[in-house]
């Protein structure tokens, strides 16, 4: 990073890195979507409600969400390995669970809403995009929701605090904090943190990221707004 | 979750059509669904390609590098195709190991690709018995429409057409990676999969979901740039004739060459 | 004056002004949309709802579903939806139909093709009715012989060996027109 931080991929502290987000784009799964976030490339598919297989996991009162992160054996440099390793069952249960409460799962009692997301291209703060598409995936399928779900990391790298961490950032930096909100009811719903932070810096961290949550609902936004209102917003 | 009453319904619908020489979709019996190939869409892979074969979408990955022979085969480079249905591609699909129908997907898009002997494995040797250059190529279905042969199979070959290959050179007995310099892989020949599925007494090429829900059998046979027929696989629950088999080897190779032409244009 | 389109989590209405109508909830101050669509306000009822671009494949009251029986019980059975309202579904999803009478006659077997009218949905469970002359059996074989069945009055008589059986059929018997194929 230079003295008037600009950071090792030309962007400013505060800036996110280019994001677009299609909504729509399989024909069998009931909603999807696919984000570019900066190198990441992304795809979420949803099915559901439907019938719980095994049966012995259907709640009569409530339907469930699941969730499965998975990443392609060419999405990173070595390749993977296409069985599911122990950080992705990790990821797989925090986007669950960042999704969670937003999905009304009352109303369809003893079924599943399926999130299946497929990193075809994996740079630093993947689960982060893959929870925005997840998201806008999750409208598409219609599934009613209290609030969209919108992710962002921030971090620490050469003692000062950026918005969205690179994987060149991610691999030299000091830290790495990834939120998930929803925007409108302003509520908190994933949170994690690899490193090192003081207790004011990690204020300013998550007000960073938070900010930049806010930033990526504006896209999550105009993705849907045109798949459905042709016009957009008026 | 499937009825048979149902399946039995779909298939005299399509008899019927067939009858007529016409397709639920409106194609003739030897015509393949439009073929989209785009390459290079995951800068990270050494090679890649997003296939289109009319509803089925693949995106395939090649990844390039530096590995140990197989005890056998010092003289050879590593070449190995596997192939995936996400469960974002099929309602039916689970997440979890692959089963059966996956497991001959992968290797018959493997035979396809290694029987035609489309790359030249010697030239992928650095140190004969110790190093040699892998190749691993990895489709994803992502969407599923039916044909994944072909269609995982088209992707593969356009993946590995899309190749570039690092540069190792050996020094002091030591495969050293060279920055910078990169080749096109040691392509001899293009491969190309057709699928054929039998119903009723009609072949027809490059069936749909809804086709292969109600097929007798199905065959796919890969021919090579020279016309040679250099794998084949036979599946489905019934049986051909000789003559239907000779007639849909016949087939291969001129709806290949439509294919074949397509993949020219990647080279 | 067509209305402004609305994501989940939007704000519509605020309580005072309005109660919740479909798709929408409160969350103690607003009302908010649930989904992606239009709102409509009901200025005399006070209420305010989304009309959703987009609707989760489960059957609700009033939908018009087509399947094959999966389970037969005493007094009722089980129908494995596989189309709503003429369109597609593969939730795998099932509804339940009270057979009254059933131990009388025969209404249908399990592996049967029916369309079924949703009634309701309680306790997590769908029940349907096929008591109306367009809903009941439309495709079935004879149970025999596993043989092509025709419709003789409220019967059904095998092709093959001629065994006849009761069933509830619909007056679309033996029309297949609610099949769809996927296009390419």
């Amino acid at each position: 990073m230079t003295e008037d931080g600009i950071r090792c991929d030309g962007r400013r502290l505060d800036e996110l890195r280019n994001i677009s987000i299609k909504v729509g784009v399989l024909k069998n799964a009931d909603g999807s979507a696919y984000i570019e976030f900066g190198k990441n490339k992304i795809l979420a598919g949803v099915f559901g409600p439907r019938d719980v297989h095994p049966k012995h996991m259907a709640n009569p009162d409530s339907g469930i969400l699941r969730c499965r992160y998975h990443m392609s054996p060419f999405s990173v440099t070595e390749r993977k390995n296409p069985a599911p390793s122990r950080r992705e069952i990790e990821i797989s249960k925090v986007i669950k669970e960042a999704l969670q409460p937003a999905v009304i799962l009352k109303d369809y009692p003893r079924t599943v809403i399926d999130v299946f997301i497929e990193v075809l291209q994996a740079d630093g703060g993947s689960r982060c995009a893959a929870l925005d598409a997840a998201a806008v995936a999750l409208a598409d399928a219609g599934i009613p929701m209290r609030d969209l779900v919108s992710a962002c990391a921030a971090g620490k790298v050469a003692d000062r605090i950026v918005l969205d961490v690179n994987n060149e950032e991610d691999q030299e930096g000091q830290a790495d904090m990834p939120v998930a909100l929803m925007p409108n009811l302003g509520k908190v719903t994933l949170l994690q943190l690899d490193g090192m932070l003081k207790p004011e810096e990690f204020k300013t961290c998550m007000q960073t990221a938070l900010v930049g949550c806010k930033r990526v609902y504006e896209i999550q936004r105009k993705a849907l707004m045109e798949k459905y209102f042709q016009n957009g917003e008026q | 979750m499937n009825s048979q009453i149902l399946d039995q319904l779909k298939r005299e619908k399509i008899l019927d059509l067939l009858k007529t020489g016409k397709r639920i979709d409106g194609r003739s019996l030897d015509e393949q669904r439009p073929l989209v190939i785009e390459t290079g869409v995951i800068p990270k892979a050494n090679g890649s390609a997003r296939v289109k074969l009319g509803n089925t979408e693949i995106i395939t990955g090649v990844k390039i590098q530096l590995d140990k022979p197989f005890p056998d085969l010092g003289d050879k480079g590593i070449l190995i195709c596997t192939a995936e249905i996400l469960p974002l591609a099929d309602p039916n699909a689970e997440p979890g190991p692959p089963n059966e129908e996956v497991i001959e997907l992968a290797r018959v898009v493997d035979r396809g690709i290694r029987e035609t002997e489309m790359i030249d494995l010697h030239k992928l040797v650095l140190i004969e018995d110790k190093s040699v250059i892998g190749m691993f190529i990895d489709s994803s279905v992502i969407d599923s429409g039916g044909n994944l042969f072909d269609a995982c199979s088209y992707a593969s070959v356009a993946g590995i057409l899309s190749c570039t290959v690092p540069k190792w050179e050996v020094k002091d007995d030591v495969p050293t990676l060279v920055e910078g310099v990169t080749s096109k892989p040691p392509i001899k020949t293009l491969p190309v999969s057709v699928t054929m599925a039998r119903i009723g007494d009609y072949v027809i090429v490059d069936p749909t979901k809804d086709e292969e829900s109600c097929m007798d059998a199905r065959i796919t046979i890969t021919t090579n740039s020279e016309g040679n027929i250099c794998a084949v696989q036979k599946g489905g629950s019934d049986g051909f004739t000789a003559e239907q088999l000779i007639q849909c080897a016949e087939t291969a190779l001129t709806v290949g060459r439509k294919i074949r032409k397509q993949f020219e244009q990647l080279m | 004056m067509s209305q402004k389109p609305t994501l989940p989590g939007d704000k519509i209405a605020i309580i005072e002004e309005f109660e919740m109508g479909d798709n929408t909830f409160d969350d103690g101050q607003s009302i908010r949309s649930l989904v992606v669509g239009t709102p409509e306000f009901d200025k005399t009822n006070r209420i305010a709802k989304i009309n959703e671009m987009r609707r989760p494949a489960v059957a609700k009251s009033g939908d018009v579903i087509t399947g094959n029986i999966s389970a037969l019980m005493n007094n009722m059975f089980a129908i494995n939806i596989l189309y709503i309202n003429g369109k597609p579904t593969h939730s795998g999803l099932e509804c339940i139909c009270q057979a009254r009478g059933a131990k009388k006659r025969i209404l249908v077997r399990v592996g049967d093709i029916v369309t079924a009218k949703i009634l309701n949905l309680l306790n997590g469970v769908v029940h349907a009715t096929i008591s109306e002359p367009e809903l009941g059996v439309l495709f079935t074989q004879c149970n025999k012989c596993g043989a092509k069945v025709i419709a003789m009055g409220s019967n059904i008589k095998c092709i093959d060996c001629g065994y006849i059986e009761e069933r509830k059929l619909s007056t679309r018997f033996g029309n297949s027109d609610f099949i769809k194929f996927n296009s390419n």
